[in-house]
């Protein structure tokens, strides 16, 4: 199982770390070279911003009901879901995600490798 | 913590709750956008989806839904949102879910979210399984239509039974009135046959050869006996014809005007009777005077050569009256103890006990008309026990004028 400062310090998938906000705190190099964002277009933004629109609102209850309940459904598999590039194109990705308590609060950093189709439009 | 930190941590928390609690209710919520899309969806969807949460998410909710109504495929796009915007009261709200086996049943409640953005406007979808219920409407249904085919059936057989009960009378008082015109006919010539016989035998006697006067003998003692079986059978034709009303009977004052007729009956036999006490019924006073004196002749005529004894009792069981009348005469062997009581039935010849056979048969003719039962209990030279129910209330309608 990968950490979050493993993560970090990932150096050939895409990477993003999130707070307890759900505000992105960090991306990588590669994550701004594969899904065209800038930095400043992403960090201390929504981590909607990359997120495809109409799943919004399962992001945002899901990840409501883990700081809630702090029971993972999501974590520590690999998940084809959603991602958004700054051109708009959704495009899936395996997304790796892992959480932690740093300084008792919650801490998520994930891998998100595009898939090979690309999709429609946002 | 600072403030927007702080609306931020207590909307999650909202939010988290709302979560949990959407995702422990029974019916399944998903919420779409104008094409259909699904943007969230709680757990009872998941289910009844078939597929993980994850997959089900941005999917078109036709492909994760196939609904049907009347075995056609219900298209979920944006003409169907819109019309149901235009009119949510048309909308058919069940639906079966053919996905897999077995087949589910839905109801199905659309509305749309309005928002001041366009953006954030959808339709919120519920669904309630409700194939239970359906199976039970289903199973209830089957029993009604079993329930009344059946009553049909029962109708149809109680119509059946009260046409034969109707042609059942109907034959009976046929039989009854063609039994009481044969013998009443019979009467007149058999009278003008004895009559000549008689005179023949008055006029004759031992003027005649020996074989002559035995000829007449027989032919005497035959008309006699004729004319005897004929007015017993007139007897028994008239016991439904000639009645009359219930009335309040004292059985006990009864049964002493019965014994006082046979005064002389039982001085000769010397019997030995003993009566308990009898009770206020409702019944044909002449009808139950017949019915004791035909049961106390016969205790009296089939008497053995101890000495005669016979018991009168009345006992009351439940909404009945028992009476019985008990002897230790010569009895008679069980089998016999219902042909007994059939027409013109007798035991023994006529030398050795004089008699029709009508006795009994009208004892039982009379117990029917007054709704009982009668009954014998025997056993060669065990004496004999007769025993006879009456309801202790009888109503009009209870008694009847026909045959049983």
């Amino acid at each position: 199982m990968k950490t979050i400062a493993e993560i970090k310090n990932e150096k050939k998938l895409p990477a993003v770390v999130v707070d307890t906000l759900g505000t992105i705190t960090f991306a990588n190099s590669v994550f701004v070279k594969v899904f065209g964002w800038k930095i400043h277009d992403i960090i201390g933004k929504p981590l909607t911003t990359i997120i495809p629109k109409n799943l919004h609102d399962a992001h945002q209850l899901g990840f409501s009901r883990f700081l809630t309940t702090g029971t993972p459904t999501l974590l520590n598999e690999p998940l084809k879901l959603k991602a958004l590039l700054k051109d708009g194109t959704v495009i899936d990705a395996e997304h790796f995600i892992v959480a932690e308590k740093i300084n008792n609060e919650w801490t998520f950093a994930a891998t998100i490798k595009p898939i090979r189709n690309r999709i429609m439009s946002d | 913590m600072t403030n927007h930190k702080e609306l931020v941590t207590q909307l999650r928390a909202t939010l988290g709750k709302l979560e949990m609690a959407l995702g422990v209710i029974n019916d399944a919520i998903v919420w779409t956008d104008h094409a259909g899309v699904i943007q969230w969806c709680n757990k009872a969807f998941d289910i009844i989806a078939g597929a993980p949460h994850i997959q089900i998410l941005g999917k078109n909710i036709e492909r994760i839904l196939p609904l049907y109504k009347n075995k056609i495929k219900i298209p979920i796009n944006k003409n169907f949102f819109e019309s149901i915007l235009r009119d949510p009261s048309r909308v058919p709200r069940e639906y079966r879910l053919k996905k897999g086996r077995p087949i589910r049943w839905l109801e199905v409640s659309i509305r749309s979210i309005p928002a001041k953005k366009e953006n954030n406007a959808g339709i919120v979808i519920v669904i309630r399984d409700i194939t239970e219920r359906k199976q039970k409407e289903a199973r209830m249904e089957q029993q009604r239509r079993t329930l009344a085919y059946q009553a049909d059936v029962l109708k149809k057989i109680r119509n059946e039974l009260i046409k034969s009960s109707a042609d059942l009378k109907r034959s009976n008082k046929d039989l009854e009135q063609f039994a009481y015109a044969a013998s009443h006919d019979l009467q007149e010539p058999l009278r003008v046959i004895a009559s000549y016989i008689q005179l023949l035998n008055k006029r004759y006697r031992n003027r005649l050869d020996k074989d002559a006067d035995e000829f007449i003998a027989y032919a005497v003692d035959g008309a006699t006996r004729l004319q005897t079986l004929i007015r017993d059978l007139l007897d028994y034709s008239r016991l439904n014809t000639q009645t009359k009303p219930l009335e309040s009977v004292n059985c006990q004052a009864l049964m002493k005007k019965v014994l006082d007729n046979l005064k002389t009956t039982i001085e000769e036999s010397g019997a030995n009777i003993t009566c308990g006490a009898l009770p206020v019924i409702t019944a044909d006073q002449t009808q139950m005077a017949r019915l004791f004196q035909n049961l106390l002749i016969n205790a009296i005529k089939y008497r053995s050569r101890e000495p005669l004894k016979i018991a009168i009792s009345a006992q009351k069981i439940a909404k009945l009256w028992k009476f019985s009348i008990k002897d230790n005469g010569i009895g008679m062997d069980p089998k016999h103890l219902k042909r007994i009581f059939g027409v013109f039935v007798r035991l023994h010849t006529i030398n050795e006990y004089p008699g029709t056979g009508i006795g009994l048969a009208i004892c039982k003719k009379i117990i029917a008309r007054h709704g009982g039962r009668i009954w014998a209990e025997s056993a060669p030279g065990q004496g004999s026990s007769f025993h006879c129910t009456i309801p202790a209330i009888l109503t009009p309608r209870r008694a009847s004028s026909s045959l049983p």
